[in-house]
């Protein structure tokens, strides 16, 4: 009785594996739910970065309400990120009932980009972050506009600098990539090198956000 | 009964914390359910209870509706470890702490030769011995509650 008992446990559960994607959209939100009781701010810092990420999402959306050229976006909250690290992901809850489409930009807070949909549900979202290994995209830095290539991963490398242009740590690095928004911010330039015998060079990108930090964002279409 | 029903709630918790922003340290997030159910291994000998907590883990992580190469190959690893748990020739916690770590080297095969991959190492043999620590002794003490009911 026992045997049968556990044998058809084991059975459910992959059946649910194998069949339980209509059971998606929920298990998100209960993640979503757990974020939720466990996040409670611990320290000052991370009150303050709380009240500066509202800040920059309230003049955001006033300079939309007074802006002749309304951004067609819709917003979203974040459900939960990729568990491991090979990957960097987040699920959002906006989807094809939305009019989300695959390739749609994702920022976070003043125009600071997140990434780009990857994959759309019914009710929600995977999104590759900037933050993934395979991120790769067009870049300018300073007022200079200097191009170069922003490639993703733990550390936001970019390479392709020519070496006879200077670039100074401190320096702002926005998105200019195709299927794009020209312009997002990304971060600043953290640390600059040399490649010995290159002709280019490369820098460290500090970004202007973390993953942990990501509650509510907005996707443009 | 009531060590599987402890073990299953340890591992849908683990697991969907796993899944949220919370875990990230420097950036990083530990293997925690990888951890978990390795330790848990040990202390479940038999595979009909091991598969079921194993399947759990893999329906929460899933992080789309399909099926997709890398959940399969989340699952390998889980079992594998949880395999070797059994077949490694030391300590039970030696043989947890190496499970882990060739478990996170087949997660992470594309990046081994970096920074970001040793840091994950280490965090999650940290974490394995403080897991180890607190579901050992939680054990320890349910099965001995169970023993002087009897």
């Amino acid at each position: 009785m026992r045997k049968i008992s556990t044998l058809s446990a084991i059975i459910v559960l992959l059946l649910l594996l194998i069949f339980g994607g209509p059971l998606f959209d929920k298990k998100l939100s209960i993640s979503q739910s757990i974020n939720n009781l466990l996040s409670i701010p611990s320290s000052r810092q991370e009150f303050e970065d709380k009240i500066a990420s509202l800040e920059a999402e309230n003049l955001k959306l006033r300079k939309q309400i007074l802006s002749k050229d309304g951004i067609d976006s819709v917003s979203a909250k974040v459900y939960s990120s990729y568990p491991l690290n090979n990957r960097s992901e987040i699920a959002i809850s906006a989807g094809k009932k939305n009019g989300i489409e695959v390739g749609d930009t994702v920022v976070y807070g003043d125009n600071v980009l997140v990434g780009k949909i990857t994959n759309v549900f019914k009710s929600s979202s995977i999104v590759t972050t900037i933050f993934d290994p395979s991120w790769e995209i067009s870049v300018r830095i300073g007022d200079n506009e200097v191009d170069a290539l922003l490639s993703g991963g733990n550390e936001l490398t970019l390479t392709l600098i020519p070496k006879e242009i200077e670039i100074k740590p401190g320096e702002k690095v926005v998105s200019a990539g195709s299927n794009i928004p020209y312009g997002l911010k990304i971060g600043i330039v953290r640390s600059v090198s040399d490649i010995p015998g290159g002709v280019f060079k490369k820098a460290i990108v500090e970004p202007d956000f973390q993953i942990r930090q990501l509650r509510d964002v907005a996707i443009y279409h | 009964m009531w060590q599987f029903i402890i073990s299953a709630t340890i591992v849908s918790l683990t697991a969907f914390i796993q899944t949220t922003n919370l875990v990230f340290i420097n950036g990083l997030k530990p293997d925690l359910v990888l951890i978990v159910l390795a330790i848990l291994a040990a202390i479940h000998k038999e595979w009909k209870i091991r598969t079921p907590l194993a399947l759990i883990a893999i329906f929460i992580l899933k992080f789309s509706p399909m099926i997709n190469w890398m959940d399969v190959i989340f699952a390998a690893t889980v079992f594998m470890a949880m395999s070797l748990v059994d077949y490694l020739p030391w300590k039970k916690l030696v043989n947890i702490i190496v499970s882990i770590m060739i478990g996170t080297i087949i997660i992470n095969a594309s990046a081994i030769i970096s920074v970001v991959f040793i840091e994950e190492l280490l965090l999650n043999l940290i974490i394995s011995l403080i897991f180890f620590l607190v579901i050992n002794n939680l054990y320890a003490k349910i099965i001995k509650t169970q023993k002087n009911r009897f």
